[in-house]
C-alpha cells in the first residue's frame, strides 16, 4: 500500500484560515482557533484512548447499533464491532487485520483495511490541514451520551463535499457524535454513542471475537489484498477530483471466485474519502449502469472498456458523478 | 470443508479425522482450507496486540498452497433464475429493496442515469453492486457490513483448478 502524505501547503492554508479569521474579527478567530485546537485534540483522543459503548447509525431512513470496544496496548490497537440490529454481525479489526463474523450464516470474512479511518477515529493527525476544504470553528457545548461535549463545525468551502459536525467529549476530546449535512442542510447522516465508558483500562482481550472457538461447519472467505500488480491492467485514473482530493493507496483485492484482482484506489481530502474499484468482470454491471446512494455513501457504477468500474464515496451525488465520469484508462504502472 | 474445519475444533471421531487428514493431504483445496482455518484460528487466540505479521503469514501460507479456495460470488441476475433464490435470496432481495428506497428518500438531487434501462432491473443490479461495494469502503460501519455475499455464495475451486481437474 502506498500512503501519501498530504503536502505542507495544506497546512499552510489552514494557517491562512486562521488569518482570515483574524481579518474577520477577533470573536471569530477566536472560534477557529478553538475549532483547530479541539480538531488536533479529538484526533489525538481517538487514536490513543480506550473505550467502549454503543452508538447509533442513521441514514437513508435507517438506524442501527452497535457496540465497539477499542484497545491500545502493546503499541497497537485492536477494536470490536458487533452489531446490535438486525444479522448478528462482529468486525473484529486488530491493527489493520479485520475479521468479519457473520453469526447466523456462519461466515468468516478476512480482510485488511485499506480505507482509513471511521467512527470515532475520524480526525486526521494533520487536522489543521482541513481548513483549506473546510471552514472550521468551534461551537457550542453540549452533551451526548451523557457527558459534557464541544461542537466542532467543519463547513466545506464548496459544493463537492458534505459538511460535517463533530460533538467532541469535553474531557478526553473524543469524537461522541458525527453528523454529514449536505449544502441544503439537510442531515444525510448521523452517528452518536447513546452510552460510551472512555479511558477505562480494558483487556485486550475484551476486543477479541466473542466467539473463541467452534467454528466447524463455517465457510471462510478471503479477500486477500495485496498491492497492485505491477505491469498488470492498466489503472483507472479520474481526471477530475474535488479539491484537496490525494491517492492514499491503491491495493489489490481478490474477489471470491475471480481470478483476476479487483484495483482498489482510495483518495481523500483528510476527511472524506472515496474509492474507484477497477473490476475486470464487467458481467457484473450486466450492462446497466448508475448512482444509488446510502446516507452520505454514494455509489457510481459504469463500464469502461471492458471493465467495470464502480465509484463510491461520502460526497454529494453531483460530485461523485462527476470523478465517475472524468475516469479514463491510464498508462498502468 | 466442514470436516476440515471440525478436524481443526477436536470434533471428528478418530476414524473420520484419519480419513479428512488423507483427504487434506491429497486435495489442494482442503489444504488451502486446512492453511486458512489454521490463519484464522491464529488470530482468534492471539492474546497480545501489537503489529502482528497476519499478512506476510498469510501470504506465506498461500505462497504454499497451489489452490487457493474461495467462496463463488453471485451477482443476482433478472429473469427465471431469479425465481430459484429461494429464502436467502429473498432477504438478500429485500436488502436490496430497503437500500434502494433508502436511495430514492436521500438522493436529493438525483442524478440521471446515463444509460436508460428498466428502472426495476437497473436498482436491483445497481443495489447488489452498491452492497458489495460499499462494504470494500465503509469497512468498519455495521450500517455497510452485511452478509448477503455468504448468502449468494458458494464454495468452489476457481475456473482453473477446475480446469486442471478435468
Amino acid at each position: 500500500m502506498t500512503i501519501r502524505h498530504f503536502p505542507r501547503r495544506l497546512l499552510l492554508s489552514g494557517l491562512c484560515g486562521l488569518l482570515l479569521a483574524v481579518a474577520a474579527g477577533p470573536g471569530r478567530a477566536a472560534a477557529v482557533a478553538d475549532g483547530l485546537s479541539w480538531l488536533a485534540r479529538a484526533g489525538t483522543a481517538a487514536r490513543n484512548v480506550n473505550y467502549t459503548g454503543t452508538y447509533v447509525y442513521s441514514g437513508a431512513g435507517i438506524a442501527e447499533s452497535a457496540r465497539v470496544t477499542r484497545v491500545h496496548a502493546g503499541g497497537g490497537d485492536a477494536e470490536r464491532i458487533e452489531s446490535l440490529d438486525g444479522a448478528r454481525r462482529e468486525i473484529v479489526r486488530r491493527g489493520d487485520e479485520i475479521h468479519y463474523f457473520f453469526l447466523d450464516s456462519k461466515t468468516v470474512r478476512v480482510d485488511r483495511r485499506v480505507s482509513g479511518r471511521s467512527f470515532p477515529d475520524i480526525v486526521p493527525a494533520n487536522g489543521a490541514a482541513l481548513a483549506a476544504h473546510y471552514s472550521i470553528e468551534a461551537g457550542q457545548t453540549d452533551r451526548v451520551a451523557g457527558r459534557g461535549v464541544q461542537v466542532i463545525r467543519l463547513r466545506a468551502r464548496d459544493d463537492d463535499r458534505f459538511s460535517q459536525e463533530i460533538w467532541a467529549d469535553l474531557q478526553t476530546g473524543l469524537p461522541l457524535k458525527l453528523r454529514v449535512i449536505d449544502s441544503q442542510g439537510e442531515i444525510v447522516e448521523q452517528i452518536a454513542f447513546t452510552e460510551v465508558s472512555i479511558g477505562e483500562r480494558l483487556s485486550p482481550k475484551q476486543a477479541l471475537p466473542s466467539r473463541r472457538a467452534g467454528y466447524a461447519g463455517w465457510t471462510v472467505h478471503n479477500a486477500i489484498v495485496s498491492d497492485p500488480a505491477v505491469g498488470g491492467q492498466p489503472l483507472v485514473e479520474p481526471k477530475s477530483l474535488p479539491s484537496g482530493f490525494r491517492r492514499v493507496s491503491q491495493v489489490s483485492r481478490q474477489w471470491p471466485g475471480q481470478d483476476r484482482p479487483v484495483i482498489q484506489s482510495v483518495y481523500s481530502d483528510g476527511l472524506a474519502s472515496l474509492s474507484i474499484f477497477v473490476d475486470p468482470d464487467l458481467s457484473k454491471l450486466a450492462g446497466h449502469e448508475g448512482y444509488s446512494q446510502r446516507g452520505a455513501l454514494g455509489v457510481y457504477s459504469r463500464s469502461l472498456a471492458d471493465r467495470a468500474v464502480i465509484t463510491v464515496g461520502q460526497l454529494p451525488a453531483a460530485a461523485l458523478r462527476k470523478v465517475a465520469e472524468s475516469l479514463s484508462i491510464g498508462a498502468g504502472r | 470443508m466442514k470436516d476440515v474445519s471440525a478436524l481443526m475444533d477436536g470434533e471428528l471421531d478418530p476414524k473420520l479425522a484419519r480419513s479428512t487428514i488423507a483427504r487434506v493431504e491429497d486435495q489442494d483445496e482442503l489444504r488451502a482450507a486446512w492453511a486458512t482455518f489454521h490463519v484464522i484460528r491464529d488470530t482468534l487466540q492471539g492474546n497480545a496486540i501489537g503489529p502482528s505479521r497476519f499478512i506476510e503469514r498469510f501470504h506465506d501460507r498461500l505462497e504454499q498452497e497451489p489452490v487457493p479456495v474461495a467462496p463463488r460470488w453471485r451477482i443476482p441476475r433478472p429473469g427465471p433464475g431469479a425465481l430459484a433464490l429461494g429464502g436467502a435470496g429473498v432477504v438478500l432481495m429485500s436488502a436490496l429493496i430497503v437500500w434502494m428506497s433508502g436511495a430514492h428518500r436521500d438522493t436529493r438531487r438525483p442524478v440521471d442515469a446515463p444509460v436508460p434501462v428498466p428502472a426495476a432491473v437497473a436498482n436491483r443490479l445497481n443495489g447488489a453492486i452498491a452492497v458489495e461495494y460499499a462494504m470494500g469502503h465503509r469497512q468498519l460501519n455495521p450500517a455497510f457490513v452485511v452478509d448477503d455475499f455468504a448468502r449468494s455464495s458458494e464454495v468452489r475451486p476457481p475456473a482453473s483448478a477446475q480446469e486442471a481437474a478435468k
